[in-house]
């Protein structure tokens, strides 16, 4: 994209950006009694990757007006207000980087980020300016990073989880299917989905990456049904790639249950398939209205209730992003009210010290093997499965045991993609 | 067996849809020598177009074809009266300027549709044609029929009437043209509109079939170029034998290997004939 | 009844035609000839609107026509067979033809003349089918002046239709200047091969880098001294 000509100097252009941005995202009650503290979302709020960004924005909106409708933020004893600021990165690596520096210049205690490309702009800056940051891919952490953490997300580590379940469910299937879209994300999701066969005893009879340009699905389905597999996987195809996806393999018939991390266009995929087609495929992300979910995400307070407001104040957007920022937020609240502080070096002791409950239940710091450092919050997952047209949850697993139980396997499928720490550049 | 007729049925569906585009582009360089770069969005702008009033206003989806050739068909004109008209003289910067119609097309898409590519069109007709074991989908043989019937009234056009002899007389010698009262003005916009309809019509037709997004027409118009080149600039036969070549031979190495690798073989082939070929399949030297 | 009245044409800053005041009457065949350069297609084609003089006018049948396009041009009546020939080289001889009608809207008058010219040139009709870069140059040239007839002319414009012909075809391609101007039709032939074409005219001008250098009946200027020498070779 071109860039605009603008009169003033960039840095006043930025200031004035961010500073119209948390002016509009400023909570409609606003005690003028309670300090404010400022937390800040660097997310892609236009281009491909604005679904993911907008939403992730939108819930840290909403999750911080519930915080401060509550009393805020309690830090010895003094109540702070959370302001949300927010910067579109666009996931391009200068506008990240405009970013980070606006937020340092206004003073944000916390940053967010989507993760990948984007962190890769701004990790230099934020190591720098020791920046507290939550990314949601896990393969951000580095042993350079200490500021860097990721409280939620796991992505792709609940995929064990999933095969695991799908074996207890199914224990004659014998063959896998397995496709992806070609760049970071489908291969590091791919090689643990790889260990996850491996691990329980699957044959992996077609695997194999598509371009992300690919527009007509029907070629790629061909050819992994053309290996007659049991079970089919497309990891973490887009929402509307899945979909695609899924048209085809009923197309084409195949009979079975299907993988998938999201399963986002559920209803769609049930109107152009069959209810009966969907019937127990598989997915790791639960409906926040499912009856079970306060019970579940408990390191969440009210995650009935945050759903509830987020469909009032953003109706018809939420997608699985939506939580995720606040599930951050939750994470660096805990982290604040124990450790009495915003700073980031006490902060992130007391962290360590004090494994905060991540969105899912009781967690523990993890990721030494993996990364080369223990920044990623690891509890349950749930696996949810498809029961009458829609996902609800069957089975709650320990993501960082499965690992132990796995980790050799899991070692070997990493390094042929060359994804271990002393791999990496 | 089965699966080798499904990928030769596949082939015939993306020969067809590359087959529309690309002629509608090699319409363009015909009559006004200009590569249109915008054609990938024009393809686009059918699909949204589709959507719009199939769709989200609820019309259906043959009411929604009609409006993305309709919309399409005046875009094209209206790039033609408002932009190249005033750069005929200046190739380069027709170029350029088409280049600035797809990032304005590309970014308008954006904005007014989101990035959310979750837009979906449902098929005019749903359900499979079963056949001996293997399952077609109705809307994809609509596609190769649909494609098919177009071309061949294109064809008629340009073989009997007036206005397809004047087509290809611009596209022969401009001032000859000019010379039997035809105004070239008026069929430039009508080439214009007519490869803008073209492409508009394949984006209609393919979007119950992919995935709905503004940057769906960058492989589109890459595809495009690559076929063109590979059929012989200035022969519209050869493009149409070369979208059949080409797309076939992209689908099978797709389903026999993968997609990625598919891009690159189909850049292969295309180096291969040119190397044998310089003018490409059915292509003349050009006259400069 | 085509009146050239001062005109003046410049390509850029170079004149090409130079204050030139010229008159024809109609009903007849009549040329300006002159070397390579001198400026004649240059008059021909701003007379059929491709160019646009810098000053000066184009009288026809009592209208001024200089600032017309060259589709109102053809519209008046005038058709122009260019240097080159320049027949559409992928068209059938038939499309050819057809497109210089491509004004006309009385489609039972345009088929009479198609026939006719068929008629008139067998070898094209025979070879109707044929696409027009198939042809012979003489063939070529035949087809360009039919396409130009087929627009129901009262002038027609040529420009060197002799270039590149064999004298044979040169022979024949004077009998049809001759039979177009006996259906009542004015013929402007300009040229550099000046014997043929002043044995076809009635009129005569010589243009010299874009002046009018001499000017009056053919048939006297067939004997000037000048003329013999410069352009008729003896």
């Amino acid at each position: 994209m071109s860039r605009i000509n603008l009169h003033l100097t960039r840095r006043q252009a930025l200031v004035g950006a961010v500073a119209t941005t948390s002016a509009l995202a400023m909570p409609s009650v606003l005690r003028a009694a309670n300090k404010i503290v400022k937390v800040g979302a660097l997310a892609p709020l236009t281009g491909d990757l604005a679904l993911w960004g907008i939403p992730a924005k939108n819930g840290a909106e909403v999750w911080a007006n519930q915080v401060n409708k509550t009393g805020g933020i309690n830090v010895k004893g003094e109540r702070y207000d959370v302001q949300v600021v927010s910067f579109d990165g666009a996931y391009v690596a200068e506008k990240t980087l405009q970013g980070a520096r606006a937020f340092v210049d206004q003073d944000v205690k916390y940053t967010m980020v989507i993760g990948g490309d984007d962190w890769s702009a701004l990790q230099d800056f934020s190591n720098r300016n020791k920046m507290l940051t939550s990314t949601l891919y896990v393969s951000d952490l580095n042993p350079t990073s200490k500021y860097l953490l990721a409280p939620v997300e796991v992505h792709p580590f609940y995929f064990g989880l999933g095969v695991e379940y799908l074996r207890k469910v199914e224990p004659n299937l014998k063959t896998a299917a397995l496709c992806a879209q070609d760049d970071i994300t489908g291969r590091t999701s791919l090689a643990y989905w790889r260990a996850g066969f491996d691990a329980h005893g699957f044959e992996i009879v077609s695997d194999a990456y598509f371009d992300n340009s690919t527009t007509d699905f029907a070629p790629i389905v061909s050819s992994m049904l053309q290996a007659k597999p049991d079970t089919v996987c497309i990891d973490t195809t887009y929402p509307s790639v899945a979909l695609l996806l899924v048209e085809q393999l009923f197309t084409q018939g195949y009979k079975g249950r299907i993988l998938h991390a999201g399963l986002e266009l559920l209803p769609d995929m049930v109107a152009r398939t069959s209810k009966e087609f969907m019937e127990g495929s598989i997915a790791f992300f639960p409906r926040f209205d499912d009856p079970n979910i306060n019970a579940s995400a408990n390191g969440f307070s009210d995650a009935a209730g945050f759903y509830k407001q987020f469909e009032k104040q953003f109706p018809k957007q939420w997608n699985n992003t939506s939580w995720e920022f606040p599930g951050c937020l939750e994470v660096w609240k805990q982290g604040v009210e124990t450790a009495g502080t915003f700073e980031p070096d006490d902060l992130l002791a007391s962290l360590k010290a004090n494994p905060p409950k991540h969105i899912f239940g009781a967690a523990r710091w993890w990721g030494k093997e993996l990364f080369g450092i223990d920044n990623a919050l690891v509890g349950n997952w749930p696996i949810v499965a498809v029961k009458n047209g829609s996902v609800e949850i069957v089975e709650i697993g320990d993501q960082a045991a499965w690992f132990e139980a796995h980790k050799a396997i899991v070692e070997k499928r990493f390094r042929e993609e060359k994804l271990m720490p002393d791999q990496k550049r | 067996m089965q699966f080798l007729v499904e990928t030769v049925l596949n082939s015939a569906m993306a020969s067809a849809s590359t087959a529309l585009v690309v002629v509608g582009l090699a319409l363009i360089f015909g009559v006004m020598r200009i590569e249109n770069f915008a054609h990938g969005e024009l393809y686009m702008v059918g699909a949204y177009a589709t959507w719009l009033f199939g769709t989200s206003f609820g019309a259906g989806y043959w009411v929604g074809f009609a409006a993305a050739i309709l919309v399409t068909a005046v875009l094209g004109a209206a790039i033609e009266i408002l932009l190249l008209r005033r750069l005929r003289n200046n190739p380069m910067g027709a170029l350029i300027v088409t280049i600035g119609v797809l990032l304005i097309l590309q970014t308008g898409a954006a904005w007014f549709f989101g990035i959310n590519s979750n837009l979906l069109v449902d098929a005019p007709v749903s359900g499979v044609l079963s056949l001996g074991g293997f399952n077609m989908p109705w809307h994809r043989i609509v596609v190769i029929a649909a494609a098919v019937l177009i071309l061949t009234a294109l064809t008629v056009i340009l073989r009997t009437t007036k206005f397809g002899w004047a087509l290809r007389a611009v596209a022969q010698d401009k001032d000859a043209a000019n010379l039997q009262g035809i105004s070239i003005g008026r069929i430039s916009m009508s080439a214009m509109a007519l490869s803008a309809a073209l492409a508009g019509a394949a984006g209609s037709l393919m979007a119950p079939i992919v995935r709905i997004s503004p940057f769906m027409g960058q492989p589109v118009i890459i595809t495009a170029f690559i076929v063109i080149i590979l059929g012989g600039i200035g022969s519209m036969e050869g493009a149409i034998v070369a979208a059949v070549i080409y797309s076939t031979f992209f689908t099978f190495v797709s389903v026999y290997f993968d997609t990625t690798i598919a891009n690159v073989a189909g850049l292969c082939l295309m180096l291969a004939v040119l190397i044998v070929k310089p003018s490409g399949l059915m292509g003349k030297a050009q006259k400069v | 009844m085509i009146e050239l009245r001062n005109l003046s044409v410049h390509y850029g800053r170079a004149i090409a035609v130079n204050d030139v005041s010229l008159s024809f009457p109609s009903g007849t065949v009549n040329c300006i000839i002159g070397s390579n350069g001198a400026g004649k297609s240059t008059i021909l084609r701003t007379i059929s609107g491709l160019v646009r003089p810098s000053s000066g006018q184009i009288v026809f049948e009592g209208e001024p026509i200089q600032n017309l396009t060259p589709k109102q041009i053809v519209e008046r009546g005038i058709a122009h067979v260019p240097e080159g020939r320049h027949v559409f080289p992928e068209l059938t001889v038939e499309e050819n033809l057809k497109i210089g009608a491509y004004l006309r809207a009385d489609a039972a008058a345009v088929k009479r003349d198609f026939d006719a010219i068929c008629g008139a040139f067998p070898r094209l009709a025979e070879r109707r089918k044929q696409f027009a870069n198939t042809l012979s140059g003489g063939e070529q040239q035949m087809l360009a002046i039919g396409r130009a007839i087929m627009a129901a002319p009262r002038l027609v414009l040529m420009d060197e239709p002799s270039m590149g012909l064999s004298p044979v075809m040169v022979a024949t391609m004077g009998d049809i200047i001759r039979s177009i101007n006996a259906e009542g039709r004015s013929v402007l032939l300009v040229e550099q091969n000046a014997n043929v074409a002043l044995s076809l005219s009635e009129d005569a001008a010589v243009l010299e880098q874009g002046r009018i250098s001499l000017a009056g009946k053919a048939a006297l200027m067939k004997d000037d001294e000048h003329v013999r020498v410069a352009y008729i070779g003896v």
